[in-house]
């Protein structure tokens, strides 16, 4: 659990936060959203310490980070950011042991553990230990500095803009396969973006931040439904309830199939919103949703739809 | 038919490009023609004597018009063919040589001296140009032509009538001595800018508050050698018979301790103290570095004035002193250069991971700053081969010795003597320190 108490950071007169309070619970993912200097980089920052704040306390479980050795304290946080964040001078597997290496495990222990966390984040270990950051893909480079954050098993994950410098599809896979694996996982995460789509596919909750200060807290489907402020509507746009959408599982909205046979079929693991623009693209009213193996199971009726989305519409 | 139109289109290339030379290959083969309508030979009848000049037409001989043709085979070919050309004329230039040489001192009394003038050293020069006209074009094997060239005729021995060869074989000995002091002065000067450039690089590169430093090593570099020569000769002169050695060393020990406590008190004020006392042990320790690689003995002697160890207003003292001096701005320079070239995210991360301050420096900022250091060191001791020469006026010996010496006597072939090593050294280092720098590049991957 990190919990922030009364946040203040002032650099001369100006407020980068004031005065934040949150708390992310044990094993939950929660997101720092919002525009670019609204301080949501700064607040992410003040957990492990790079940044100490002007006021206020940040505690990891019920300890304050303050009365924690710095060093040992970042040890025992994983630390994500941008893929230029990897030591261009060490090979993959190097990179994934530094935290190992600092904690002083032993040679034979940290490379194995490195082994596994290499495949833990899809990238075969054989093919990829021996490289370095300069031939790797921006999402390869961002595994590897996942694998990395995750190589000392730390509760406690920090993620500034992990996803933001691969392109679109690339990202939408990493966000699959870290959502995968945070399920399994159950870190206690911090994450910071500024894109609105990102956050709601993969938080327990988003922070919404502006100029210093927490707009609203809450689950996604809490935020769609029901903006609190101007600014948080504003934010949101006329997306939100493409978004909500995106949170509601298909297998929620399944009908049993109708004895026609489907023009179009799409997968039962899908959100609602792939559904949506599917049946737009393809001109229907319904559709087929097929299992894994690609049995058909059910339908999904537009109508049925339209109503999960406007469902609970002020 | 789109099968079919790459074929002319690329043979088109090919003729345009027939037609049009590389520029720096005409340039080359102009130096050529023109080195061959010089004078190249110039007999004397003795060493220091005025000679009478000869081209190369001047004796029957069919290596000129063989020279001739390599040149425009050198303006029209490209690619490998050019560096094989390029090898070619090299050998014929060197047979050329050789065979006037002997030629024209077939029937000269033993004093008779041949030197090379305007034209052999022209087409030398056209041969480098011609050189680097080849080796922008093909990196492969057409490059190696020139030394496998340059050896088959040191091995053959056509320069060895020529004057500065001669020269050579009577000062044999003190040429290799004074080759030994020369390199042992410039590398001794390179360790300790070393030694004191890389700490001071990464002082300044720690805060923007310590710029000055750079300031101050670039204010080094504008006094002129021979200024500071005079400048360091009667401060190391009055120093060195009034102060013993052990209240020398004793000073710079009780300084150390002195600056850390100043230092905490008022930068400025440790500045002061730091600068005298840190060219005194510049000096102790250049003449001692200096003294442990060169030919001459090591001496410390305790309970003696300075100049006893070998600390004096002239000879090694001030040179290596004056050397590492200016070899301290390229040092320093690149070593803050490489620092502050460390991207700033992955100092970032190496901080959220738990890198002490000390640990990031090791880990992260020395190793992704080190190819940049190297070219920094590359360039300290390239320009300090070169004023090594220097040197020599305050008797401290190398290869400048030869340049002074021949310059005072106008013996111009002794001058050769001096500044020919001089050149090849320093080529030399280059080559070897931009391997080094290669080889690192490809580890570091920057």
């Amino acid at each position: 659990m990190i919990r922030f108490k009364s946040i203040v950071m002032r650099y001369g007169g100006f407020e980068a936060l004031k005065g934040v309070s949150l708390e992310v619970p044990e094993g939950q993912l929660v997101t720092l959203l919002g525009p670019s200097g609204c301080g949501k980089t700064t607040l992410l920052r003040t957990v492990n310490r790079l940044i100490e704040p002007t006021e206020g306390t940040v505690f990891i479980g019920d300890r304050d980070v303050r009365g924690l050795d710095e060093v040992e304290l970042r040890r025992g946080i994983g630390y994500v950011i941008q893929s230029i964040g990897l030591f261009p001078h060490m090979s993959v597997l190097e990179n994934v042991v530094v935290v190992p290496r600092l904690l002083g495990w032993k040679k034979e222990k940290r490379e194995t553990r490195a082994r596994e966390m290499l495949a833990l984040v899809g990238l075969e270990p054989p093919t990829f230990a021996g490289r370095y950051p300069r031939e790797l893909s921006g999402g390869q480079a961002q595994r590897v500095g996942l694998a990395r954050a995750l190589a000392a098993d730390p509760p406690v994950l920090l993620m500034d803009e992990p996803f933001g410098a691969v392109d679109p599809p690339t990202r939408e896979r990493l966000q699959d396969e870290f959502q995968k694996l945070q399920s399994e996982l159950r870190k206690t995460v911090l994450f910071v973006t500024h894109d609105l789509d990102e956050a709601v596919k993969i938080s327990d909750r988003i922070c919404l931040m502006s100029l210093g200060q927490v707009e609203q807290y809450d689950t996604p489907e809490a935020l769609l439904r029901s903006p609190r402020t101007s600014f948080v509507q504003g934010f949101l746009g006329p997306s939100r309830t493409l978004l909500r959408l995106s949170r509601i599982p298909l297998s929620r909205l399944l009908e049993p199939p109708d004895g026609h046979h489907p023009s179009a079929t799409i997968q039962h693991s899908v959100s609602a919103r792939e559904a949506f623009s599917s049946l737009l693209a393809n001109g229907l009213r319904s559709l087929g949703v097929t299992d894994d193996v690609g049995l058909l199971i059910g339908v999904v009726r537009l109508e049925t739809l339209l109503a999960a989305a406007s469902e609970e519409e002020p | 038919m789109r099968g079919s139109s790459p074929e002319p289109r690329a043979q088109g290339k090919t003729r345009s490009a027939s037609l049009n030379p590389s520029p720096v290959a005409l340039l080359a083969a102009g130096l050529g023609f023109l080195a061959l309508l010089l004078p190249w030979l110039e007999l004397k009848p003795s060493r220091i004597a005025v000679g009478e000049s000869f081209g190369v037409w001047g004796w029957p001989s069919v290596w000129p018009w063989v020279l001739l043709t390599l040149w425009f085979g050198i303006a029209l070919v490209r690619g490998h063919w050019r560096g094989l050309l390029l090898g070619m004329t090299l050998l014929v230039w060197g047979l050329l040589v050789g065979q006037g040489a002997a030629a024209l001192l077939s029937n000269q009394p033993e004093s008779a001296r041949v030197s090379a003038t305007a034209g052999f050293w022209l087409s030398l020069l056209a041969l480098y140009v011609g050189y680097f006209a080849a080796y922008c074009e093909s990196r492969g094997w057409a490059v190696l032509s020139a030394p496998l060239a340059l050896t088959v005729l040191l091995l053959l021995g056509v320069f060895n009538l020529l004057g500065p060869v001669l020269e050579f074989q009577s000062w044999r000995n003190q040429f290799a001595t004074e080759l030994w002091r020369h390199l042992s002065l410039s590398s001794s000067a390179v360790i300790l800018a070393i030694a004191v450039g890389v700490p001071l690089g990464v002082f300044a590169a720690s805060s923007t508050r310590y710029g000055w430093v750079l300031g101050a090593m670039g204010f080094l570099q504008t006094i002129p050698s021979l200024a500071l020569f005079g400048l360091l000769l009667p401060l190391l002169a009055g120093v060195s018979q009034a102060m013993h050695l052990e209240v020398a060393l004793a000073l710079l020990g009780v300084g150390v301790f002195a600056f850390r406590w100043l230092w905490a008190l008022s930068g400025g004020l440790a500045v002061l103290l730091v600068l005298p006392l840190g060219l005194l042990a510049l000096a102790i320790a250049g003449v001692w570095l200096n003294n442990l690689l060169g030919p001459d003995p090591l001496r410390i002697a305790l309970l003696a004035p300075l100049q006893e160890s070998g600390i004096r207003g002239i000879g090694a003292a001030p040179a290596v002193l004056a050397l590492t001096l200016y070899a301290l701005l390229p040092v320093v320079l690149n070593v803050y250069t490489g620092l502050r070239s460390v991207p700033e995210a992955v100092k970032d991360a190496g901080r959220g991971m738990g890198m002490s301050p000390a640990q990031l420096f090791w880990r992260v900022e020395l190793p992704l700053a080190l190819p940049l250091m190297l070219e920094g060191i590359r360039g300290a001791a390239l320009l300090t081969i070169g004023i090594t020469t220097v040197a020599a006026l305050i008797g401290a010996g190398g290869l400048g010795y030869f340049v002074l010496r021949g310059a005072e006597g106008g013996a111009p072939d002794m001058v050769l003597l001096g500044a020919v090593p001089i050149i090849a050294l320093a080529l030399l280092v280059d080559l070897a320190l931009r391997f080094a720098g290669g080889l690192l590049r490809r580890r570091v991957g920057t």
